[in-house]
Order: structure tokens, then C-alpha cells, then sequence
């Protein structure tokens, strides 16, 4: 009888998801362009050639920028939003709304803009600094090979930023406000309220967003890639990015569909010690209120 | 009246049987493209093949619009075992997807005629050992695109060598614009004023030489290493604007349609892609670029961007599908193309729109055609996407040397053909 039960869902997510994800490992194994032809059996091949592919390590190394300096720069943002919002301030609300909205903007939309403010010659940031007299900063090219990456990162951190910050303060609000006002009454600062009432209290919403912007630190692509495309170059690209390039014929007819495949599989593996990582390393005692 | 009766059946049964007979050589031509619907390309397809269908009832056409993406669409399509008879796509990627998989239709036999009415060189370009699998029908050439006032303001004629191309860069500096500019983010731009170095120096066909000496030397060749440095002149002698490194598409080419730069080295789509910013009257030519000093490759030798139509092998109406693709070639069809999707096309004599003139010019005295960034791409994807593109673009945009750039491409070539024995 359970098993009748069961059964559609079960059979929804063995056939969705399980069977695919087997499906995934199976040819990540193999040589092929999946156009039809018939795959070449190349064992752990594409895996080793994972491990001595640059490319792929530079991807990498972009996407350990974006999950630690992005990281620090969106909770330390988020952070100081979700102090300022409990500190008392009138109009909270009306705040929490405007530091999320970037978030119902389209990510493309939100790329453009961002791309505009850092243009050279005509941008935003450029008119802005030679209107106040910065000539020498505002000759910088920000999106320049050795700039674009960091340019990408301010976009990128503002728009989650918002997101955790709600998050955040979701957890926040749950804290009964009777230990605020006593902390106030024995004159603790609002840094102070903060790090030893907030933050211990809503410890487990904190592990679940590190969490949550780890994963997506990891399989991220569309900011990057709209900032930085149509034609991406590769100091912008992460993996999930490479993954496209070399599985989708992005510009090239480049159609490498088992290396492809293998990168996803390595991102799968990625994510799972990331997320165990995390949990051991922030595992605190529960704090009941 | 039993007679009658007779002939009536015997005449509706022949009748019934005609149309069985007409249906079963009808067809519906299920067309997969490139195009999106609002595109004036789309719509000149869909006129073209509303003109088919009235001329030869029989055949119709289903048509689904994916866009850029077309060809990696119809890969999974194909997998599902989803029934297309016919795709277009650039050919480029034609040539290193569909075709060198084998799933290409041999059509040469049915074009007839129509091969000998295309512009040089035109179907032969991705001709793989004589079989024509493909049919360019649009045409786009490579060339310097320009702002004609811009290069009568300063006197300048149009340079037929690399010397007077980096003269009048001097003159364009001395009033405070620049010859040339760049999209920061394009590698695949950036990599056409290396490939058109090195097929002045060596020859159309320089790229795919260089890159087929497996060990790796074919890159040591003195003319690569000046083809790099001559590449890096072009910022050098101001040619192009410092902060052009910084530009991200569609912002290198808005420098043209603003007047503080005269041209850029790119497909003849370029005056398209700004007739909303430079205006319908922006003052557009084209030329092709220089020779070099001592070289063997001629000015005419042309890298072009074509778009190409494929039939599918496995299609139960191949012939249907061929027949329409040879009509696609028909001076009527080709007219089309140019009055209503404003582009080039592959047939000789068919002007195309005034805008795009220099570049029929380019195309009709071409003595030879290579793909786009010399070819390298449609022979070597993987080699092209993943290391002269991006290397290249480091080098061009300052991030290594000449050097350095021809070092990693000896070494990389070498690992390359390595990793495929």
C-alpha cells in the first residue's frame, strides 16, 4: 500500500533525477559529440584531462574567488544591513524592500547596467570621476582583462547582498525582541547586539545561507556570462561557464559532450565536499530561545 | 445509363487515386533555423518560401526559428529522434558540427545549374574531398569597415599596404580619433588581424598550415612571430585607443557610429548592427585589408562569414528539401534576400544592398576564401576556442608578449596532436 503510494513520486524523481544524474556519470566516461555517433569508451580520461587542463583550473580559481572574496564582500554587506535594519531604524521595511529589489530585476538587465557604470570612455563611473577630478582613476579601464573580473564581483555582490540580507533578518526577526531591549538597557552597542545576541541565536540560518551561496558559487553562470559575453573571454569564466564552452558549441562548433559532462560531475562532487566542509567547520551548539 | 454509371465510377476512382497518388508525394519541410522570427532574415525566408509553396503546391514548410543556437538545439533534437529535413546555421559551424559528423546530405548532384552562377569560391569553401554538404546562401565578407567622411577629413586615401594603414592611424591621432577599435570581449574579433597578418605573409591558407605541423614548429616561423608583433602595433602606434581594451560588445563599435573612431576590422553585418545609432546615411565603405611588405598572401584574399543551409541525411525528404534548397540559390530567391533581409548572397550578379557595396566588390574579386580567423576555427574548434583565441587576446590586449604567445602555441600544438594519436 505505501509503495502505491509512493509510487508516482518516486517514480518522478528516479526517472527526472536520479536516472539522468546515473545517465551523466555514464558518459562522462566516454568521448562523444552527441550528435548520434557512437561513443568512445575513454575510462577516467576526461577526468585526468581535467586535472591538467589550465582552463579548467583558471575557472577554478575564479570560482574560489567569487565563493571567498564574494563571499566575505556579500555576508559583511549583508551583515551590516541586517545590524542597521534591527538597530531600531524607522521605515525598516521600506529599506528591507529597497535593498531587495535589485533581485526582481532580471539578471541580464541588471548585467547591462552594471556593464554601463563600468564602461570605459562614456561609462557612468568614468563620467563620475572626471566630473569630480579624478583623471587618473577615471582613465582606468575597468573592464579591461586584468579589471573585468573584480568589475563583474561589485555587480555580483550588490545583487546578493540583498538576497542573504532577507535571509538574514528573516532569521533575525525570530529572536524575541526582549533580549535587545535588555542588552540595550545595559548599553551594548548595536556591533555589540549583533555579534553576541543575533548572531549566535540564528546560527543555523547562517550555516543554511553560506550553504546556499556556496552552491551557487559554484554552478554559477549567468552573471558572469551576461556581463561578460555574448563572448565571454576566459578571465570571467568558471566552470559552469566552461562546461557550456566546451559541451555547446557556444561560437565554436565545439561539441566535446563526455568532457562536458565530466566537468558537471566534477561540480556535483564539488558542491558535496564544500557543503560537508561547511558543516563541520561551522557546527556550533544549538541556542535555544 | 449503366455505362454511365461505369464511366463515373471508373473517373471518380482514378481521380480518388490521383489525389492519394498527390498526397503521397506531398511534403511538409520541417526547417530548423538560425534566425528569430522578428529577424528581416526570417522574414525574407518565410517570403521566399511562401513563393515555393505557391509555385509547387506539394510542398510546405514547418518551420521552427531557435535562433544562434539552431545547431547545439538540433543536436538534442536529433538524439529524441525528432524529424528535421533541413537546418541553417554560419557555416563555420555547419562545417565543424553537422558535416563532420557525417549527417549532411550529399546535394551537390542537385543544385544543377545554380553552382555555376555563385560567386568564387563560395561552395567549395566547405567542400570536404568534392561532396557539397552544405549551400551558403548568405554572404558576409571580413573587412575594415569605415567612415568614408572621417577618411576625407584627413586627406587619407584607403591604404593598400600595412605601412600606409598605420600612416594614416598617425593622421587620424594628430586630430585626436583613431583608425581602428576593438570589442575587448570578442576574442574571435581580436584573432582576425592575426590571421589576416599571416595569410598576407604566408598565404590564405597560413593558419591551418602552421597548425598542422605536429610538432609544433609550424608556429616558428619568423612570419608568426611578426604577424604577433605587427598585431601589437596597432596599439603601439595608436591605432586603436588604449581603452578600447576595455570595451565590451556592442561599445568598441558604438566609438564608429559616435565619430570618435573610423572603422573596425569585422563581418560586413557592422553597418546592420549600428544603423540604429550612425543613422540609415552614416557614410559607410569598406576595404579590404592591406598587403604586408614581402608577403605572398594578396589583399584579395578574403576571410567571409557565410551562412549556410544543410539538408539532413536521415530526412525522408531530402530530394523535396534539395529541390527547395536549389530554388534558395534561384535569382529570384537571392533577390529576395538582399530587398527584404538587407544581406549579402552567395549568387554572382545579384547586387547586394547599396550599404554593403564595397563588400560585393570584395566578394566578387576574391582570389581566394578562407573562414573566419583564417579557417583555424572550422578545421580545429576545440585548438581555436580553447588556445589562439584566448592566447591571442592576451597577447593583443597586453597581458603577454609576442613571445610568449608564439611559445604557447608551439607547445600546445605539440600536446595537441600528442593527445590525439
Amino acid at each position: 500500500m505505501v509503495v502505491a503510494f509512493l509510487a508516482p513520486a518516486l517514480i518522478l524523481y528516479l526517472g527526472l533525477l536520479i536516472f539522468p544524474a546515473l545517465q551523466a556519470f555514464y558518459l562522462s566516461l566516454f568521448e562523444t559529440s552527441g550528435f548520434g555517433d557512437t561513443p568512445t569508451w575513454v575510462g577516467i580520461g576526461n577526468y585526468t584531462r581535467l586535472l591538467s587542463d589550465p582552463i579548467f583550473w583558471g575557472a577554478l580559481r575564479n570560482m574560489s574567488m567569487i565563493m571567498v572574496v564574494g563571499g566575505v564582500a556579500t555576508f559583511g554587506l549583508a551583515f551590516l544591513f541586517t545590524m542597521l535594519l534591527n538597530s531600531g531604524l524607522r521605515g525598516k521595511k521600506l529599506f528591507r524592500a529597497l535593498i531587495f529589489l535589485p533581485n526582481i530585476i532580471a539578471v541580464v538587465a541588471i548585467t547591462t547596467f552594471w556593464s554601463f557604470v563600468f564602461m570605459p570612455r562614456y561609462g557612468l563611473l568614468t563620467s563620475v570621476l572626471k566630473a569630480l577630478g579624478l583623471t587618473s582613476l577615471a582613465s582606468i579601464s575597468w573592464t579591461a582583462p586584468e579589471n573585468v573580473f573584480f568589475a563583474m564581483m561589485v555587480g555580483l555582490v550588490w545583487i546578493s547582498a540583498g538576497f542573504y540580507t532577507i535571509l538574514i533578518l528573516a532569521g533575525a526577526d525570530k529572536v524575541p525582541t526582549d533580549m535587545y531591549e535588555a542588552a540595550r538597557l545595559e548599553g551594548a552597542s548595536t556591533f555589540q547586539i549583533f555579534r553576541l545576541i543575533t548572531l549566535p541565536m540564528i546560527w543555523d540560518v547562517i550555516l543554511i545561507t553560506l550553504v546556499l551561496w556556496s552552491i551557487h558559487a559554484i554552478k554559477i553562470v549567468e552573471f558572469p556570462y551576461a556581463f561578460g559575453g555574448p563572448n565571454i573571454d576566459q578571465n570571467l569564466y568558471t566552470p559552469a561557464i566552461y562546461l557550456y564552452i566546451m559541451g555547446f558549441g557556444q561560437r565554436e562548433p565545439v561539441y566535446a559532450l563526455g568532457y562536458s559532462t565530466a566537468i558537471g560531475v566534477a561540480l556535483f562532487f564539488l558542491t558535496l565536499v564544500t557543503i560537508v566542509l561547511l558543516r563541520f567547520v561551522f557546527k556550533r551548539e544549538r541556542v535555544e530561545y | 445509363m449503366t455505362n454511365t454509371i461505369l464511366w463515373r465510377s471508373a473517373a471518380a476512382a482514378a481521380l480518388s487515386f490521383g489525389m492519394m497518388a498527390g498526397a503521397a508525394n506531398a511534403a511538409e519541410l520541417v526547417f530548423w533555423s538560425m534566425w528569430n522570427e522578428p529577424e528581416p532574415q526570417a522574414a525574407a525566408l518565410r517570403r521566399i518560401m511562401d513563393t515555393y509553396t505557391k509555385a509547387h503546391p506539394e510542398t510546405t514548410f514547418k518551420v521552427v526559428w531557435n535562433g544562434r543556437q539552431n545547431q547545439t538545439k538540433l543536436r538534442a533534437a536529433l538524439q529524441a529522434g525528432t524529424q528535421v529535413d533541413f537546418a541553417d546555421q554560419d557555416g563555420d559551424q555547419l562545417a565543424g558540427g553537422l558535416q563532420k559528423e557525417g549527417l549532411g546530405y550529399e546535394i551537390g548532384a542537385d543544385l544543377g545549374d545554380a553552382k555555376a552562377a555563385l560567386l568564387p569560391g563560395v561552395l567549395d569553401l566547405y567542400a570536404a574531398g568534392g561532396k557539397v554538404e552544405q549551400v551558403p546562401y548568405i554572404y558576409n565578407t571580413v573587412n575594415i569597415w569605415y567612415n568614408k567622411d572621417m577618411l576625407a577629413e584627413v586627406g587619407g586615401t584607403v591604404p593598400q599596404t600595412l605601412d600606409e594603414l598605420f600612416t594614416l592611424c598617425g593622421k587620424l591621432k594628430e586630430t585626436s580619433k583613431h583608425a581602428l577599435v576593438t570589442e575587448g570581449n570578442v576574442g574571435f574579433y581580436q584573432v582576425l588581424f592575426f590571421s589576416h597578418l599571416l595569410a598576407r605573409a604566408k598565404g590564405s591558407d597560413a593558419m591551418i598550415k602552421a597548425f598542422e605541423v605536429k610538432d609544433g614548429s609550424g608556429w616558428s616561423d619568423p612570419a608568426v612571430l611578426e604577424a604577433a608583433k605587427s598585431a601589437r602595433k596597432f596599439w603601439e602606434v595608436g591605432c586603436i585607443a588604449e581603452d578600447a581594451r576595455g570595451f565590451q560588445y556592442p561599445a568598441g563599435q558604438q566609438t564608429i557610429a559616435l565619430g570618435d573612431t573610423m572603422g573596425e576590422l569585422v563581418g560586413s553585418w557592422l553597418p546592420t548592427e549600428l544603423t540604429e545609432s550612425a543613422g540609415a546615411d552614416f557614410p559607410w565603405g569598406a576595404f579590404n585589408f592591406p598587403a604586408v611588405a614581402g608577403g605572398v598572401g594578396k589583399a584579395t584574399d578574403i576571410e567571409v562569414g557565410l551562412v549556410s543551409v544543410m539538408v539532413l541525411k536521415a530526412s525522408p525528404n531530402a530530394k523535396e528539401a534539395a529541390g527547395f534548397v536549389s530554388y534558395l540559390l534561384s535569382e529570384e530567391a537571392q533577390k529576395t534576400l538582399v530587398a527584404d533581409g538587407g544581406v549579402g548572397v552567395v549568387r554572382d550578379g545579384v547586387e547586394w544592398p547599396p550599404v554593403l557595396s564595397d563588400a560585393y566588390a570584395s566578394a566578387k574579386n576574391a582570389t581566394a576564401l578562407s573562414g573566419f580567423g583564417g579557417g583555424l576555427g572550422v578545421s580545429y574548434p576545440e585548438f581555436n576556442a580553447t588556445v589562439l583565441t584566448p592566447e591571442f587576446s592576451k597577447m593583443f590586449l597586453g597581458q603577454s608578449t609576442p613571445e610568449d604567445f608564439v611559445k604557447v602555441l608551439v607547445d600546445k600544438t605539440k600536446d595537441y596532436w600528442a593527445s590525439q594519436q
